[in-house]
This record gives structure tokens, C-alpha cells and sequence, in this order.
């Protein structure tokens, strides 16, 4: 006998979020268009249905006894044949369903109202209510169903409804676990903030904002629940304890079966079979709802991003016009992912080439591309993504394959992200991490100890030792972006590329990190690709500037040209965009949004929201032409646009604004 | 910068001088850490705000800015001090009596999507206080919602749809509309820019002057981005582990600070301008290179624990000596600006107080 | 070490609350047992000296206190029927049953673990294939599953004996023999439960930001899945681990009456049938001491696999 309760909801890591990202009524009705839940749906209630009516009306007359008739195989007589008393099969099925189901709905229905009053409570009063309850919770959890119910029987007799109230009670415990967690995670959702400064009072927040997120979960393993509520009732009724006889019951139906197994075998099939089938149907009901409740990437494979996407089956060709210096170079750069049944470009067919000793700045809005490049360039770019086009890397040509960049990722191109404290493994130590790094690059082991020291001295890092003992959560954000770099070039690679490396970080601790990240590209000779959305960042580290907007180039310049002639709109509107200390401006921001992948349209991207948008600009699709040295622009109007400088310049070095503020 | 007269505001006292809307006084929360430890995380803090105008909060992450916002609001409490609200004590308010207040005093937090309950539409979220607030019937609430997303500049078929469809940018503006919805006096921005790319970020700091201008709300604005603060605020509280460093005319602290930590986040905050920038990282690694020495002379190396007694910023400053570490600095007035350090004090002791020219700032 | 002595400090009052719990269960249902045991013509006299004769006259918080007391002194009471210690009893049976549930712990996660890993990593049809068949294997009640073997494995192959048992120390191979349907019938649903849950951890741990960071760096691909995410996938599926050993015990209890096996469930069985309920209570209590045990040791496993959980 098993219960099968929490199982995927045992409070991992691995779980989903306890809010549902979707909206509820809606999901009611994507999952009636799901053939497999109406399927589901049908046969339990298909199965209530048909019992509740036997029952009621008596019909087939389940009890009657024909001894000639017994252990008969199916016939059109009886569909599922008779048994040892020749009473027909069917009939007993349907006739015993409602002690079965009705009992289990019981069960069920306690376990709920109890589970979210008591989850409710200790997840929102919290402190002593919340000890009590999750005490009581982890006891109702410990005792074993089976033996409780045996217990109780021992006492009360054959008594299911007993049993199953007292079920009930038990099965409530994965519900108090369930919407304590859930409250807990919404008393933390900010709306709820707002809604207790909008003055609501406890109860109306409990009923509007805490309840309704709280429920999905319960309706998920609602539904669960009763397909263990049912084992459970049939397993009592194996071990005589379901309805006395003669009324039959499910467990009891199996029970007969199995003392007449050498004899007729097939009774096995139909009351099991029944039970199998009512659980399978809302076992799987409950899935789906999960589907459809959650934006489930866990339950769901096609979602999944377990492993970097294959590149297309082809030769891989290089860009030999690159030059002998270029560490990476890439054309017609094209990153799709799969929506419906079309492939839409997030990056649409970019070119450009990072040479040694160059720090590149990739640059944009987010939704622009920016990191699927980056990611494409390191052979990372999450399933089901497709990458196309010829890319060369530290003079090897490669298809997008993983295959293709084996060997190259860490010794020859390595990659820093944002978010330090959970781009490194949360259960190794630094110390592990880097010698397991460096040991996978060649390196002995005493020979990877020492090298592990000195990165951790190249980084920056005081009291190595202790570092090296630490786990990642042990460090603060920079330390943690110190080691990150560190296990980055700890394979000596020619090209680092850093998506965003700082964004996370405090402003004095991201001056820190740009000046490592300078410091090391300077000494080590790398070649250091810094995607940001941060034009100050820009400024501070970048020696040549990429602007991404939807997935295109629009403007690449040297870094002081860029910012003294920008000749993209797109580009002067982000500088516009841009606070800057100490400088009198009115910020102008950019109207709207960057569009969708699947709405890019097929002349220039940025017209909708362009200020110098003409008819032209809408004719047809806009290439990338030179307009000076090492500058290339996608504008129909970058010949007869002057573009007034940025916001500072060199000639007019910060317009200060009053020194005593301007009231 | 909106500096919308205020007269014909309420709130000004018997001798004529404009009343402070919002009135802290040496604000004191504590957290509670694992066991019955506590941790101070704000310490001795004072800030006004006047009617229509905006207070700057910023600092790094521990500073302790959004934990101000939240003891406004009442969602963090208080361990001393008091805080003042058109003159009413509010902290440690009950719930019931706090409810009276939620016309005046709003919020808009940082994360556009967790602030919005995506299980209601935005007409339900905009129309939930003003029929329990105000007490509108739900024709009159619909009226109010349609008014206030056009003031937001969102469509009004907005109102029937759900947060889900919204970009970070419009979820902040529906956010601000549910701030403006109850007439508040004082809208408190924690973060309110900070998740949105600049693009989004101008437009709706544009939107939050356009909104004071227009309304002559006032605005406690908490973030980390020093230059998105200069840009917004009338004055700025610059704030370092739970205490105030620095406060002043925004202008006057940003252009010369006189705190050293100010000088610190001036300096770490990038120019977009390659050359501009070159000179100021030169200026702010010259600085730098004379912090170990200080903190090393004054003993205040990163392990030791800071206490109420000494200045926080004691480990990481150039100026640091001895007195840095066993003596409180005391707040001291000068050329409008408030400043904590001893630099400023002529009788702490410290060997070059009273050098910095106050006109120039400190380099 | 300080970990261990909070999860100590949390269980001791667990084993109290668990063992009230049962006690106050059997003892405060209204029932009739004195009534039953004497018998459908029995004089109210005869039933008061029934009740008087199994103390069940005297208040029940006393009662409760003399339980309790006997209960930490390692003293279950006496059954009814036979007057046998039960703690004798129980010695008796639980190897056997304590055997069946440590053998599908053992399979459950031998088995359900590589299935889980597998069906992540590698996807696809297999993928498939592997989550409907653990789906189909949720919803089939073990009993049935155990008549269903006992029909195809020992009454029309005749490989393995269809009932009884043999100890260990009597004959290791017969031991097995007789073991390995009831085995496989009990673990059956922890098999699916424990590949599910496992491959959802992986799954989410492959999509984790740190598994970028690892393949970027140059780590092998098997390090990556079996070194890094395993590791991290650890602490839900031990978790798993441990809710299973409840339903474990529980399984064991009904598969023991398919294949006749004298364990603590046919032990139970006969009790209940004598309304005997020191027997059960006895039984229920010592199971639920077990699980808590179970569960101290899965945290502790925790939190030698996620540094995090000592912190």
C-alpha cells in the first residue's frame, strides 16, 4: 500500500515555483482542449457517474446469486464475465464504486478544508502558530496510513467511513506543507506589500491575494490525492476491511479474485484493471494541471534545456578573410528557436570578428540578442535553440555543434555571467571547482594546487586559503565574481567573454571587477567580448563597440568615435537615455518596447520607434555600410543625418548644473 | 526637475515655515538574526520630506534605503525614534489605524513583476482600493481607472487584461497608477527604475516628474543608481550601513561631495564617455591607493566588526585614522549640507579636520 | 555537529508527539472491545470484568502515564490474547518485514535513480517511454501487482515459490527466492516516485547557471551530469527517499498477506482480528519510531550533500 502523496512536491530544490505563472481560469480551459485530460476526465467521470446511479437505482442486481452461472469469461451476457457466486462482475464493480469513491472524495475533501485552514494559518500569522502546525504536520507525515487505519479498525470494526476520516486527517499533512509553502511565498510577493500600504485588512488580503495563488497547488495534488485515497480504500478492502459483505467493493473484488486465481484467473483483470485506470485518470489529471497551471519546463521535455543545442549537420567552414589576429569570427550568425512549428531568429545573420588584445563592447536593449551571441560563440546555446553560419574560433573552424568546441571551452574561449552566486556550483567548494578546472586542463594534481593559488592572487583574492575552503554561498557577490573569473582563465584562454559581468553588483564593486577584468586582459593579452547594457561600463573597459538591436547590428564603431558620432538613431537615443551625473539633460527614453522576435519586421527594425523615422526607412531591408574607418552603420539615413553629440563630450566636458540645486 | 510651487497645500505651520510632510527622527530597526540576536540595520537616521518634493535615498546593498522605505510604510518596525506624517506619529501604527493613512502614502516597489497579483486583472488591481478605500461604486471605480491610465499613459483596454501581457516598463506604470488611485501625498519608490533598461528607466522618470508636476506629489526615491538619483531628486540622503553619511541639495552632494563615501560612489559611477571616464577612473585609482595605508594606520582592517561607536566607512576610506575607529563622528552642518565624518569637526581630533574646503569637496 | 543536535533536539519531541499520538488514537475512540470479547450474550457484569481485567475501567490520562512510562523503559505491555510480551512479538516478526523494506529502499533507489538520470539526460522517445511507464506504475496497487507476479512467476512458471518464507541464516538462496516477488511488488511505486523525482531535480540542475559555467570552463560532459548535477540533485531525491520509507513499511504490511509472509503485518493482521490492541499499538509505534529515525538520518545525508543545509 503506498501513498503517493508529495513525491514531486517534497519541498527540493527542485520544485517549482509555489505561485502559478499562469492565470487560473484560463488554464481550465486550455486543459478542456487537451485531448488526453478530457479523456481522463470522461472516464472518472464516467466511472462516478455510473456508480452513483447503480447504486441508487439498484440496477443490474449486483448481489443476486446465479451458482450455475459462476466463473463465467466475458460474454454479451457479462461484459466482464461473473464470479465464483455467478454474480455479474460489471454490475459489482459499479455497484461497489460508490463506498470506493465516495469514501476517497470524503478523505479527500477533510484532508483539504483541514490542510488549508491549518497551511493558511501557520503560513500567514507564522511564529507560534507556525511551530504548532508544522509540528503536527511532520507527526501526521511520520505515522504510516496503513498501520493507522488497522489501528483504528482494531478498535471500531469494519467502519470505512471511519477509516476514511481518519484518512483524511492524515492525507491533510501534504496539504498544511503545500499552502504554508504557498503563503509563504506570496506573504512575500510584493503586490501583497502593496496591498497591506493600500490599507486592506487581513482577511480580504488572505481571501483575494493569498488564497487564490495558494490553491493551484492544491488542486494539483487534490487530484493525486484521490488516486491514493482509493488505493488506499481498495487495500482495505483487500484485507477485509472495505464494506461487509455481500456489498462488494473494489479491494474486496480483488481479494475474491485472488483466491480464485488457479481457477479463473481473468477476475484479476477487471477490479484491478478499474482501480489502475480511475488512478491512472486522475494521477495524469493532476500532471496536466501542472502543465497548464505552470509554465513547467520540469514536466514538460520539449522545453527542457538539458544540454547545449546541436548545430546543423554540416561541414563546419571558417572565415578565412578574417586575418591571422582574429580570435573569433563569425558570418550570417543566425540563432533560431522553434515556436509552434516555425523557427524564428532571436540573432538574424550578424558578422563581426574580435581580434587579440581588443575588449569589444556588445551592446543593446534587453530581448536585443546580445547573450544567445555571446552563448553561441562558446557552443552554449540552450536546446532547442539552432545556430547557423561560419564561425571561426581561435583559428579553428566550427559548426555550432558542442562537439565542435570541445577543447576549445576553457583553453581557448571562456565565458563570465551575471550572476556570480549561482554561476558557480553550489556544492563544491572554490577549491574543487578550480583544481577540477584546471586538472581537466592538463594539469596535475599538486600542479593544480598551485596554480589554483596563484589565480586566486591574480584576482585579487586576500586570505586565499580561507577562500578555498569556502562554498560559493560563503563568499559576497565580488568575491564570488573574483572566483568566477578566476575558473575562467584558469584554462589561459585567448578570448573571455563576459555577459553582463557586473550588472549584479554594487557600483563601487563593479569599478573593482572592471578594473580586474582590464588589468587581466592587459597582462594575460586576452581578448575580452563584454556584453552590457551599460554605456558608462562601455566607456570605462571597451576598446570597440557593437549596438545590437533585434537581433541585427545597427552600429559598430571605435569606442571614442561611437560616442563623439553616433550615427544610428538607435544608438543616440540610448545615450539619450542615460542619466549621467553632474550633467543638466532631459532624459528622452525610447517609446515602446524592443518587438518580439516573431514581429521583427523585414525593413528596419527600429522605424517604430524612431523619431526620424521617413517612408524609406519602411521600403525595404536596411544594410550595414561603412561611413568611415572601422565604422559601419544600418541607416537609411546615416549619410544626411548629423547626429548632435552625446550627451557629454570632450569639448563640452560636463555641464554642471548649479552647484546648489535648483530650487 | 519639477519645482512646482506648493502654496495652497496644506501643511504649513502657525509660524508661516512649510511643515514636513514626512518627519524621521533618529530612526532606529533592527533584524533579527538566527536565535535572539539582533542587527541594527538602521541606525540614528533623520530625513524630511517637504510637500512636492523628492528625497533621494542611496546607497550600496546593506545600506539599509529600502529597509527606511519599508518602516514608513510599516512594513518593517521600528526599534526607535519616530516617524512623522502630516504630523501624526505613524510608526508602530496598528493595522487598522495604519488603513487610514493608505490614501496618502503609497508605493511603488522595484520588481514590476511581483508587485502585480497576476491572477487579477489590472482593472481589478487599479478598482480593489478605490471601492475598499474610498468607498466608490464599482461604475464610479471603473470611471477613476480609465482616468488614471490615460494620466499613465497606457491604453484603456489595459484594464481587462492581466499583468502577464504587460512589459517591465508598462508594469511600473500601472504600479504608479495604483499609488495614484487613493490621491497619495507621498509615494515611496523603492528600486521603482531599477529592473528596466534605460530606454524604459527615462520614460518612466519622466512620467514620475510629469506626475509631481501635475499633482505636486512628493516622492521618496531609494536607489542605488547615484546618477538616476541626482537626476530625479531635490535633495539626496547618501547612506552607509544603516547610517547617513551625507545629506544635502542634490546638486550641491553630488557635485561636491564632502563625505568620503560620497566621493567613493560619485567616482565608481561610470561616465559614458571614453575619455571622461579614463580621467575620472585615474582620479578615483589615485584615491584608492591610499586606503590601505589609512585603514591600516587607523586599525581598521576588514575583520573588525563595526561598532555603534566608530564610523562604518572607517575600513574602506583614505582619510581614515585612529579616531575613525573608537569615536562616533558627529553630525555636522555645513554650506546647507548635513555630513557625518570627522574630517568636518573641528573638536574630533582627527589630524586634518577642518582642511576640506567646503566649496571644493573632497578629493 | 551543531546541525545534528538541532535535527536530535527536533526529534525527541517528534518520537513524543508520535507515540501520543497513537496511544490517545486507540484509546480515545468510543469502542466496544469488552463487549466483543465477551461475547453477544454476555451479562454487563461479565463485560465490567472484562474491562477491569484489561484496565480499561481507570481514567485514560492515567492509563496514558503507565503507557508511556512502560514505553521508556522499553516495555510495549502484554497482548491480550496470549499474554505474550509485545515487544517479544514484534522482535519475532519485524526482521522480516524490516528485510523486505530495506531490499526495495535499496532497489527503489538502484533502479529509480538510473532510470531518472537516464530519462533526463538523454530525452526523447526514451524519455517518454521511461515517464509514462513510472506513471502507469503510480497508479497500480501493489497488492494487485504481487497477485498479478504470483499468478505469471510462480503459479504458471513455477520459477519462484508463490507464498512463505526462509530466514536468512537458514538458507541465503531460499531467502531470496522467497523474497523477490514481495520485493519487487512493494518497491514498485518508490521505483517511479524516486525516477520521477530524480529526473525533475536533473533536469532543473542542467538548466542551472553554475552547469553553464562548468561546461564553459572545459569540464567533460560526464562531469558535468554525474559529478555536479547529481550531486545537487541529492537532497530532493534523498527527501523522496525518506517520505518513501513510509510508504514502504505501510506497502509491506498488505503484500505480506499475498505472499503469506510472517511478518509484522500478518502479526498485525491476526491482532486486529482479536481486537488485541496493545499488539497494534505496540506495532504502530515502533514503525513510527523507525520512520522518525529514517528521517533524522535522511537529513543528516542532506546536509552532507548540500553544504547550504549546515549553514
Amino acid at each position: 500500500m503506498s501513498i503517493e502523496l508529495a513525491t514531486e512536491t517534497a519541498g527540493g530544490p527542485g520544485d517549482t515555483s509555489p505561485v502559478p505563472v499562469r492565470h487560473r481560469s484560463h488554464a481550465v480551459a486550455r486543459l478542456l482542449r487537451r485531448p488526453g485530460a478530457v479523456l481522463c476526465l470522461s472516464w472518472v467521470v464516467l466511472v462516478f457517474v455510473a456508480s452513483c446511479v447503480f447504486r441508487l437505482l439498484d440496477l443490474g442486481r449486483p448481489l443476486e446469486q446465479k451458482l450455475i452461472d459462476s466463473y463465467q469469461s466475458p460474454s454479451g451476457d457479462h461484459l466482464l464475465g461473473t464470479d465464483m457466486l455467478g454474480r455479474d462482475v460489471l454490475a459489482r464493480l459499479l455497484y461497489g464504486g460508490w463506498e470506493t469513491l465516495a469514501g476517497a472524495a470524503v478523505a479527500v475533501a477533510i484532508a483539504i478544508v483541514l490542510g488549508t485552514v491549518l497551511g493558511l494559518a501557520a503560513g500567514y500569522v507564522g511564529r507560534a502558530v507556525d511551530t504548532v502546525v508544522n509540528w503536527l504536520q511532520d507527526i501526521l507525515i511520520t505515522l504510516p496510513t496503513i498501520l493507522v487505519l488497522l489501528a483504528v479498525a482494531t478498535v471500531l470494526g469494519n467502519n470505512v467511513w471511519a477509516a476514511m476520516i481518519v484518512l483524511g486527517v492524515l492525507m491533510s499533512a501534504t496539504f498544511i506543507r503545500l499552502v504554508r509553502a504557498s503563503t509563504l511565498a506570496v506573504r512575500e510577493e510584493l503586490y501583497v506589500d502593496a496591498a497591506k500600504v493600500a490599507g486592506l485588512s487581513t482577511a480580504r488580503i488572505l481571501a483575494r491575494h493569498v488564497l487564490p495563488n495558494a490553491m493551484a497547488p492544491v488542486l494539483i495534488q487534490g487530484s493525486a490525492a484521490l488516486g491514493a485515497a482509493l488505493v488506499v480504500q481498495a487495500g482495505l478492502g483487500f484485507l477485509g476491511l472495505g464494506a461487509p459483505p455481500p456489498v462488494p467493493s473494489w479491494g474486496g473484488m480483488i481479494a475474491e479474485a485472488a483466491n480464485a486465481m488457479s481457477i479463473q484467473p481473468w477476475l484479476l483483470v477487471p477490479s484491478g484493471g478499474m482501480i489502475i485506470l480511475t488512478v491512472l485518470a486522475l494521477n495524469l489529471l493532476g500532471d496536466y494541471l501542472r502543465d497548464e497551471l505552470y509554465a513547467s519546463r520540469t514536466t514538460s521535455p520539449e522545453h527542457a534545456r538539458r544540454r547545449p543545442a546541436r548545430g546543423p549537420q554540416q561541414a563546419p567552414v571558417g572565415v578565412p578573410e578574417a586575418g591571422p589576429d582574429a580570435l573569433v569570427a563569425v558570418r550570417d550568425l543566425t540563432v533560431s528557436f522553434p515556436v509552434g512549428d516555425r523557427l524564428v531568429p532571436v540573432v538574424s545573420g550578424i558578422s563581426f570578428t574580435v581580434r587579440r588584445g581588443e575588449v569589444v563592447g556588445l551592446v543593446g536593449e534587453s530581448g536585443c540578442g546580445k547573450t544567445m551571441t555571446g552563448l553561441s560563440l562558446i557552443g552554449l546555446v540552450p536546446e532547442p535553440g539552432v545556430v547557423t553560419g561560419r564561425m571561426q574560433v581561435a583559428g579553428h573552424a566550427v559548426d555550432a555543434g558542442p562537439r565542435s568546441f570541445r577543447g576549445l571551452r576553457g583553453t581557448r574561449i571562456a565565458l563570465i555571467s551575471q550572476e556570480p552566486m549561482v554561476a558557480l556550483d553550489p556544492s563544491f567548494t572554490v577549491g574543487s571547482l578550480l583544481t577540477e578546472a584546471l586538472r581537466s586542463h592538463g594539469r596535475n594534481r599538486a600542479d593544480a594546487r598551485t596554480r589554483a593559488r596563484e589565480l586566486l592572487e591574480l584576482v585579487g583574492i586576500p586570505r586565499i586559503e580561507d577562500v578555498l575552503r569556502s562554498y560559493p554561498h560563503q563568499l559576497s557577490g565580488g568575491m564570488a565574481q573574483r572566483v568566477a573569473i578566476a575558473l575562467a582563465i584558469s584554462g589561459d584562454p585567448e578570448l573571455l567573454i563576459a555577459d553582463e559581468p557586473t550588472t549584479a553588483l554594487d557600483v563601487t564593486v563593479q569599478a573593482e571587477i572592471l578594473d580586474l577584468l582590464r588589468d587581466l586582459q592587459q597582462r594575460l593579452g586576452m581578448g575580452l567580448l563584454l556584453i552590457t547594457h551599460d554605456l558608462g561600463v562601455v566607456a570605462d573597459i571597451c576598446t570597440r563597440v557593437i549596438v545590437m538591436y533585434a537581433g541585427e547590428i545597427v552600429e559598430e564603431a571605435p569606442v571614442g568615435q561611437l560616442f563623439d558620432q553616433p550615427r544610428m538613431p538607435y544608438t543616440r537615443a540610448l545615450m539619450a537615455s542615460t542619466p549621467v551625473l553632474d550633467v543638466v539633460q532631459e532624459l528622452h527614453g525610447i517609446p515602446g518596447t524592443v518587438p518580439l522576435p516573431a514581429a521583427w519586421p523585414d525593413h528596419c527594425r527600429f522605424a517604430a520607434r524612431c523619431d526620424l523615422v521617413v517612408d524609406r526607412c519602411r521600403s525595404g531591408p536596411v544594410p550595414l555600410e561603412p561611413v568611415a574607418v572601422g565604422h559601419e552603420v544600418r541607416c537609411v539615413r546615416s549619410a544626411e543625418l548629423a547626429l548632435t553629440p552625446a550627451t557629454v563630450s570632450l569639448e563640452t566636458p560636463a555641464v554642471r548644473r548649479q552647484p546648489v540645486g535648483g530650487r | 526637475m519639477a519645482h512646482q510651487a506648493v502654496e495652497g497645500l496644506p501643511g504649513t505651520d502657525r509660524a508661516g515655515a512649510p511643515a514636513a510632510l514626512l518627519q524621521i527622527e533618529d530612526l532606529a530597526v533592527d533584524y533579527r538574526l538566527r536565535g535572539r540576536r539582533t542587527f541594527r540595520a538602521i541606525d540614528g537616521v533623520s530625513v524630511s520630506v517637504q510637500p512636492g518634493e523628492t528625497v533621494g535615498l542611496v546607497g550600496e546593498s546593506g545600506s539599509g534605503k529600502s529597509t527606511i522605505g519599508r518602516a514608513v510604510l510599516g512594513l518593517a518596525k521600528t526599534a526607535a525614534g519616530s516617524i512623522e506624517f502630516q504630523g501624526h506619529e505613524i510608526s508602530g501604527l496598528s493595522r487598522r489605524r495604519r488603513a487610514a493613512l493608505a490614501g496618502d502614502l503609497q508605493v511603488v516597489f522595484q520588481d514590476p513583476y511581483s508587485s502585480l497579483n497576476p491572477a487579477l486583472t489590472i482593472g481589478q488591481i487599479l478598482r480593489e482600493p478605490l471601492q475598499v478605500r474610498r468607498k466608490l461604486s464599482a461604475r464610479e471605480a471603473q470611471a477613476v481607472v480609465v482616468d488614471l491610465l490615460t494620466r499613465v499613459a497606457l491604453p484603456a483596454d489595459a484594464a481587462d487584461r492581466y499583468p502577464g501581457s504587460f512589459s517591465g516598463g508598462q508594469r511600473q506604470r500601472i504600479a504608479i497608477a495604483r499609488a495614484l488611485s487613493v490621491g497619495a501625498r507621498l509615494i515611496v519608490c523603492d528600486e521603482s527604475v531599477s529592473a528596466l533598461d534605460v530606454s524604459t528607466q527615462a520614460q518612466v522618470l519622466a512620467l514620475l516628474q510629469r506626475l509631481q508636476a501635475e499633482l505636486g506629489v512628493a516622492y521618496l526615491f531609494i536607489s542605488h543608481d547615484i546618477a538616476v538619483v541626482q537626476h530625479l531628486s531635490d535633495r539626496v540622503v547618501v547612506l552607509y550601513r544603516g547610517r547617513v553619511m551625507e545629506q544635502g541639495p542634490a546638486d550641491r552632494v553630488c557635485s561636491t561631495p564632502l563625505h568620503p563615501y560620497t566621493r567613493l560612489l560619485l567616482d565608481a559611477a561610470p561616465v559614458p564617455h571614453p575619455e571622461l571616464q579614463r580621467r575620472k577612473r585615474e582620479a578615483r585609482l589615485a584615491t584608492a591607493a591610499a586606503v590601505p595605508t589609512a585603514v591600516a594606520a587607523a586599525g581598521a582592517t576588514g575583520s573588525v566588526p563595526v561598532t555603534a561607536d566608530a564610523c562604518p566607512f572607517a575600513a574602506r576610506c583614505p582619510f581614515a585614522e585612529q579616531v575613525c575607529t573608537q569615536r562616533r563622528p558627529a553630525l555636522t552642518g555645513m554650506a546647507g549640507v548635513q555630513v557625518q565624518c570627522h574630517l568636518y569637526d573641528e573638536t574630533s581630533g582627527h589630524t586634518r579636520a577642518g582642511t576640506v574646503d567646503p566649496a571644493i569637496g573632497i578629493r | 555537529m551543531r546541525y545534528l543536535l538541532t535535527r536530535l533536539a527536533y526529534a525527541l519531541p517528534m518520537l513524543f508527539g508520535v507515540s501520543s499520538l497513537a496511544f490517545l488514537l486507540l484509546n480515545l475512540l468510543p469502542n466496544d472491545i469488552a463487549q466483543i470479547k465477551a461475547g453477544e450474550d454476555a451479562t454487563p457484569q461479565r463485560i465490567a470484568e472484562i474491562r477491569a481485567g484489561l484496565g480499561l475501567d481507570r481514567p485514560v490520562l492515567e492509563r496514558y502515564w503507565d503507557w508511556l512510562s512502560s514505553v521508556l523503559r522499553g516495555d510495549l505491555g502484554e497482548s491480550w490474547h496470549n499474554g505474550q510480551q509485545v515487544v517479544d512479538g514484534i522482535l519475532a516478526t519485524a526482521p522480516v518485514t524490516l528485510s523486505m523494506v530495506v531490499l526495495s529502499l535499496l532497489l527503489s533507489l538502484l533502479v529509480g535513480v538510473p532510470i531518472g538520470v537516464v530519462a533526463a539526460v538523454r530525452g526523447g522517445v526514451l524519455d517518454r517511454v521511461l515517464v509514462s511507464s513510472a506513471v502507469v506504475a503510480l497508479a497500480v496497487p501493489n497488492f494487485w501487482l504481487a497477485l498479478l507476479m504470483v499468478y505469471v512467476f510462480a503459479l504458471s512458471l513455477g520459477i519462484v515459490p508463490a507464498t512463505g518464507y526462509v530466514p536468512l541464516d537458514v538458507d541465503p538462496g531460499q531467502w531470496v527466492l522467497h523474497l523477490v516477488l514481495p520485493v519487487i511488488a512493494v518497491a514498485s511505486v518508490a521505483v517511479s516516485a524516486i525516477a520521477r523525482q530524480t529526473r525533475s531535480a536533473m533536469l532543473e540542475n542542467l538548466d542551472r547557471d553554475y552547469v553553464r559555467t562548468l561546461r564553459a570552463t572545459g569540464i567533460g560532459e560526464w562531469s558535468v551530469v554525474y559529478k555536479h548535477a547529481l550531486k545537487n540533485a541529492g537532497v530532493p531525491i534523498l527527501t523522496t527517499l525518506g517520505i518513501q520509507f513510509v510508504n514502504l513499511s505501510g506497502g509491506s504490511i498488505i503484500v505480506e498477506q499475498v505472499f503469506a509472509v510472517p511478518g509484522l503485518g500478518q502479526y498485525t493482521m491476526t491482532a486486529l482480528a482479536r481486537n488485541d490492541v496493545p499488539v497494534v499499538l505496540g506495532v504502530l509505534v515502533v514503525t513510527a519510531i523507525a520512520v522518525v529515525l529514517i528521517n533524522l538520518v535522511v537529513d543528516l545525508l542532506n546536509s552532507a550533500v548540500n553544504p547550504k543545509v549546515r549553514a
